[in-house]
């Protein structure tokens, strides 16, 4: 059985609120309704509330 | 043997002194902060700037029981030896921005160890070798200079009965592989691994 194939659109990212890509190919226990697209405003916001996490954690 | 002599000797000798010297000392630093190779809490056992291809010359393979933070932020260009976290019960920032790291050799993993942000800003690792099977998401996207035999080891250790879990790798990767194969290896390879989402970021 043939993937299924998930592609960013241009200037977006997939996420799962766990995994940042710009293309996903499906597991067979995977389903495109667990991705949503986000921009890469939103993923930059994300990375900086990680990276003081990080900080916080050393 | 006149005195001028015996002093010339023992000129002559001072290097090979010298050199005995630097041994002991060696053995007596690896072999304390390595327990004589036995297993050791690796919690940021190297982590840090000051850790550089100068002083990290670990005397034996890496056996330890908790590998957080282990490499963290250090400048060392290969971990030369064997890296074994089978017996670690945690696992996170292993690698965490070791940002000068070119080489990992061999790291024997088993079904259970997690990967919680070890490779993350890894942007110069080339070669890494896994050993075992890795049962749990991996996220090594950072480093886009992966070779055909990096990707090839980190696929095939990917398990082939666990579900749910994702393999992170960089964008470069399909690219990488079949320019050092043929077109199409790469998707050859990875649909052995349908139990896995391949994410490329």
């Amino acid at each position: 059985m043939d993937r299924i194939v998930l592609t960013a659109s241009e200037g977006m990212l997939l996420t799962n609120g766990e995994i940042y890509a710009t293309r996903l190919e499906l597991g067979d226990w995977d389903s495109p309704d667990n991705y949503r697209e986000i921009t890469m405003e939103e993923y930059n916001a994300i990375l900086q509330r990680e990276e003081d996490r990080e900080i916080y954690d050393m | 043997m006149t005195t001028a002599e015996k002093l010339t000797k023992i000129a002559e000798r001072m290097p090979e002194v010298y050199k005995a010297g630097q041994k002991s000392e060696y053995d007596r630093f690896w072999d304390n902060y390595q327990n004589n190779g036995g297993i050791v809490n690796g919690t940021y056992m190297f982590a840090g700037y000051g850790w550089n291809d100068d002083n990290y010359n670990p005397k034996y393979p890496i056996k330890i029981n908790s590998c957080t933070g282990l490499f963290r932020f250090c400048k060392i260009t290969s971990t030369k030896v064997e890296i074994d976290v089978t017996s670690s019960s945690d696992g996170t920032y292993l690698f965490h921005y070791a940002d000068a790291l070119i080489v990992i050799p061999k790291i024997i993993v088993n079904e259970g160890t997690t990967y919680g942000n070890w490779f993350e800003n890894c942007t110069a690792l080339e070669e890494i070798r896994f050993e075992g099977t890795i049962g749990k998401s991996l996220d090594i996207h950072w480093s886009t200079g992966l070779s055909m035999l990096s990707l090839a080891s980190i696929v095939g250790a990917l398990s082939k009965t666990v579900t749910g879990q994702t393999i992170t790798l960089p964008t470069t990767a399909r690219a990488t592989y079949d320019n050092a194969t043929i077109s199409g290896a790469w998707d050859n390879l990875v649909s052995q691994y349908t139990n896995w989402t391949f994410a490329y970021a």
